[in-house]
């Protein structure tokens, strides 16, 4: 949930079991064709060569987001990627954008609670350009003013959009406050909106310092390319950047949770909202396999369990979706959320719910339904070598945690879970005591009528 | 949490092949009257297949709304051999995903599969294209699904905005209509009424069937022989097109509990088959949809900070759809954003675009064209399209040519002719008090 809730607000879970929690199926036929070096100043380089077309992904990861936070100061990290798009002084204030479109290319960047992402595709001839535009930006970024004004009040225009008037977004904003106590995975990616108010241009200037040095950035590179060629002009391009100082250790540790927490939040919506979210551990625990599992024969598909018993059969909820996400630097959570159809009660859904955990904890998943749910991981993963992008989106995950190469592990893990796997999983994790659950409680009408009973309306000129 | 413009642009201009090979694909008419279109792409072991019934909602009619929407909806749900549960296992452990999708003119069947899964998942998908039973149990569910899924886009500012924005610029008329319908209108349909739709457009005629992956134009049609041999042509009724509303200035306001005014401002804009379609596509680039150096996003956001995002669009159909302008910024910025985005449009159509604005513009279609076109999704995704608009599987050689030939003065043109600010249709969704949008309060 921590993660990939902030990148891919829509994409369900299909596209993070994609992107983090599972790599691709047959690593080695699949053709992980990879080069990894560090250079002097630290920069770690990964090359994925893909020769398919003669295209390129290009991705900086700097292995810091919201979790790197302090309290008083959340939302930082976002800002500053930002302003990481407002020039350098050689090239000044929109240029990157133009250069890079009108060779056909995309480029955007997303910060999520680990780690802040810069991307752009293009055609492979266009590769020298991007690297140059990338490590001039980490080196050189221009921190005044007018620029820093005019992002803080973007910011807080995203804020509103995609938080303040959007109930359900809140409602896991407001989920994920409660459920941690001690870790920075308790306050938003976009940071407190009063957060955002008291940062200071000094403030980001030292972050940007701290945090973008080339030690604690990663340079993945997926496509059309030759290392052999393409390493040597990384060096000459990154290389003279100077190191920095290492950037101080995130220690918070979320301690064990030996209670429910419940909250609620009264907005103008049109339907209560459920969720539910546990504790569980990630990659650095065996049980994240099985747990990838359970979030899929739970409400990860078309056939699961809470889709053919609360949405179809007993129609409580208008849907159920799971999100759990295996990568994140630190444990996280595994959160499901219902939509309360019209005319039903909250009560009525959170009991089926609970039947629905309570059945999986009494009773072993049936080995067909065990192997559907791997098909189905497995499959997802085969498409995703589709889109060169995702390739090195996978890739990165894994090596921001400290190791590309850990992907190999994702399908021999996925394969050798057991129906008795997946029932200790849930035994241990799905618990009262373990839980936090939050309410959307609608509140006033959505859309206020006019006076006049309709909308109002009047010809202008 | 990115900081630049929406995922689905990002995502459309992804990889490139600067150089084409060859032809996108192959096309063929079979007997029973479905064009057939597929591009053999080797490497990945998977098969994208989409079905492009040349039909959708426009076919409803304004009483009975949302029935090409439940139909397709339905069509999963359920066939003579298949419960909707027992289909969607059978998907899920063939690792397949199928969807039905209905927009205005058309409806899309997709299919992805493992290339060795291939024939299981084509039986599983003649069943629901040519066996679908519609039971009434699932009708009955799915058309509340459909209603509880519009009532929860209710508390969307921005979903509100479109719609009344669609409502009052086309009474009457297709695009003036929600896909899904209206509650009203849903209690009005039947389980005979979802029949008879399938029964009358999903038919061979009135398809175009792409498949891009791992897959020859002979095994397609080997493929398609066997699975879809019952699939029988029959007449096509035509729809009929009402008039679309003409240009005259309104603005609507709704009062909403929100902390952001969502603002879409627009008015008619023209069909796919409009000889100038390029002309306005390069013009729109440089006014609002090309994202940052576009005039809009440099005012509105990067001078002016009032917005996180701000673009403009002309949704081109068979028939002409909206040209919109779409922004959210605090309610008390409301007017202003509205009125510098004003000033912004004016200023264009007087002064037209620079010349480096209308090269740089050329320059992103032309070299962005190819890198939307590497996977077997965008591929399987263009193809029908262009068969849908009559424009060849060679369109993707003529493209840099259609671009490259727009002069400086047609774009100026395209803005005088298909831009009017003196005529926008505006919707403003906010706390209109806050906003100085009150009605009781004089403007």
């Amino acid at each position: 949930m921590t993660q990939h809730w902030h990148r891919l607000v829509a994409s369900g879970v299909f596209v993070a079991l994609l992107l983090g929690t599972l790599p691709p199926g047959h690593a080695d036929e699949q053709g992980w064709k990879v080069t990894q070096d560090t250079l002097a100043n630290g920069l770690t380089v990964v090359i994925l060569e893909d020769h398919r077309a003669p295209v390129v992904s290009l991705q900086v990861w700097y292995k810091v987001g919201s979790r790197n936070e302090q309290l008083g100061a959340t939302g930082i990290s976002h800002l500053l990627e930002h302003l990481m798009f407002r020039g350098t002084p050689t090239h000044g204030e929109g240029e990157f954008s133009r250069l890079v479109q009108e060779r056909g290319g995309s480029h955007n960047a997303f910060t999520a609670e680990d780690d802040t992402v810069y991307f752009e595709n293009a055609a492979a001839p266009h590769l020298d350009l991007l690297l140059e535009l990338e490590a001039d930006r980490m080196a050189n970024l221009t921190l005044d003013d007018i620029g820093f004004a005019a992002e803080k009040k973007i910011v807080m225009e995203e804020r509103r959009m995609r938080t303040v008037d959007d109930p359900a977004a809140e409602l896991m904003e407001q989920v994920s406050a409660a459920a941690y106590t001690a870790h920075p995975y308790g306050w938003p990616v976009v940071g407190w909106m009063h957060d955002l108010e008291v940062i200071t241009l000094e403030d980001v200037k030292k972050y940007h310092q701290v945090m973008y040095a080339p030690d604690n950035a990663l340079l993945m590179i997926a496509g059309d390319v030759t290392p052999d060629t393409l390493l040597p002009k990384i060096k000459s391009v990154f290389g003279g950047i100077p190191a920095g100082t290492p950037a101080q250790e995130v220690t918070a540790v979320e301690p064990p949770q030996h209670g429910e927490r419940r909250i609620s939040l009264k907005r103008p919506a049109s339907l209560p909202i459920y969720v539910v979210a546990y504790h569980v551990p990630n990659l650095k625990n065996d049980d994240s396999f099985a747990l990838s599992l359970l979030a899929v024969i739970l409400a990860g598909s078309r056939s699961s369990r809470l889709q053919h018993t609360l949405v179809e059969e007993k129609a409580l909820v208008l849907n159920a979706d799971v999100d759990y996400d295996r990568t994140s630097r630190d444990p996280s959570l595994f959160a499901l959320s219902m939509r309360i159809a019209p005319g039903k009660q909250w009560r009525d859904a959170e009991a089926a719910l609970s039947q629905e955990i309570e059945k999986l904890e009494q009773q072993p998943v049936a080995d067909k339904e065990l192997e559907r749910a791997k098909n189905l991981l497995e499959s997802t993963l085969i498409y995703g070598q589709d889109s060169l992008f995702f390739r090195a989106m996978q890739l990165g995950e894994y090596a921001s945690l400290g190791d590309w190469s850990l992907i190999h592990k994702v399908v021999p893990g996925i394969r050798a879970v057991t129906a008795a796997d997946v029932q200790r999983v849930a035994q241990t994790y799905l618990r009262e005591e373990n839980r936090t659950v939050g309410l959307l409680i609608p509140e006033g009408t959505p859309v206020r009528e006019s006076p006049d009973g309709g909308l109002g309306s009047k010809s202008i000129h | 949490m990115k900081s630049y413009c929406t995922w689905s642009t990002a995502l459309l201009v992804f990889l490139a092949v600067p150089v084409w090979a060859a032809p996108l694909g192959t096309r063929a008419v079979l007997d029973n009257g479905a064009t057939l279109l597929v591009a053999e792409r080797p490497g990945i072991p998977m098969v994208v297949m989409n079905i492009l019934l040349k039909t959708g909602s426009a076919a409803d009619t304004d009483a009975k709304a949302g029935l090409a929407n439940l139909t397709a909806a339905l069509l999963t749900r359920g066939t003579k051999k298949h419960s909707a549960q027992t289909l969607a296992e059978d998907l899920d452990f063939l690792g397949a995903s199928l969807h039905v999708d209905a927009d205005y003119e058309i409806t899309t069947i997709s299919l992805t599969t493992l290339s060795k899964n291939l024939d299981p998942a084509l039986e599983l998908l003649s069943e629901v294209l040519l066996t679908p039973t519609f039971p009434l149990a699932e009708f009955e569910r799915t058309r509340k699904e459909i209603e509880g899924g519009l009532q929860s886009h209710e508390e969307e500012p921005g979903w509100v905005a479109q719609k009344t924005f669609l409502e009052k610029l086309y009474p009457h008329h297709p695009y003036g209509r929600l896909v899904e319908g209206q509650p009203a209108t849903l209690a009005k349909l039947t389980q005979a009424d979802v029949k008879k739709f399938h029964q009358t457009y999903y038919r061979p005629n009135n398809a175009i069937v792409a498949l891009a992956g791992e897959i020859s134009q002979e095994q397609a049609v080997n493929l398609l022989r066997s699975h879809f041999a019952d699939w029988q042509q029959a007449d096509i009724p035509s729809v009929v097109w009402p008039d679309s509303r003409k240009l005259a200035a309104e603005r609507v306001t709704l009062d909403k509990q929100v902390s952001q005014a969502n603002v879409v401002l627009g008015h008619l804009g023209i069909a796919r088959s409009n000889p100038d379609y390029y002309a306005v596509q390069l013009m729109n680039y440089v006014l609002g949809g090309g994202g940052f150096g576009s005039r809009l996003m440099d005012k509105i956001r990067e001078e002016l900070a009032l917005v996180y995002h701000v673009s403009s669009g002309f949704t081109v159909r068979k028939h002409a759809g909206p040209f919109t302008v779409g922004l959210q910024t605090k309610n008390a910025t409301a007017t202003q954003a509205l009125d510098e985005s004003l000033q912004v449009i004016h200023h264009f159509i007087e002064q037209g675009p620079t010349e480096a604005e209308l090269t740089a513009a050329k320059a992103y279609f032309i070299n962005s064209f190819p890198l939307r076109l590497v996977s077997n999704r965008d591929v399987a995704a263009l193809l029908p399209v262009l068969e849908f608009y009559e424009l060849g599987l060679d369109y993707p050689d003529r493209y840099a040519d259609l671009i490259g030939q727009v002069t400086l003065e047609q774009v100026h043109n395209a803005a005088k002719t298909y831009l009017h600010p003196d005529a926008l249709l505006q919707v403003v969704v906010a706390d209109l008090k806050q906003a100085g949008l009150d009605q009781s309060q004089p403007q």
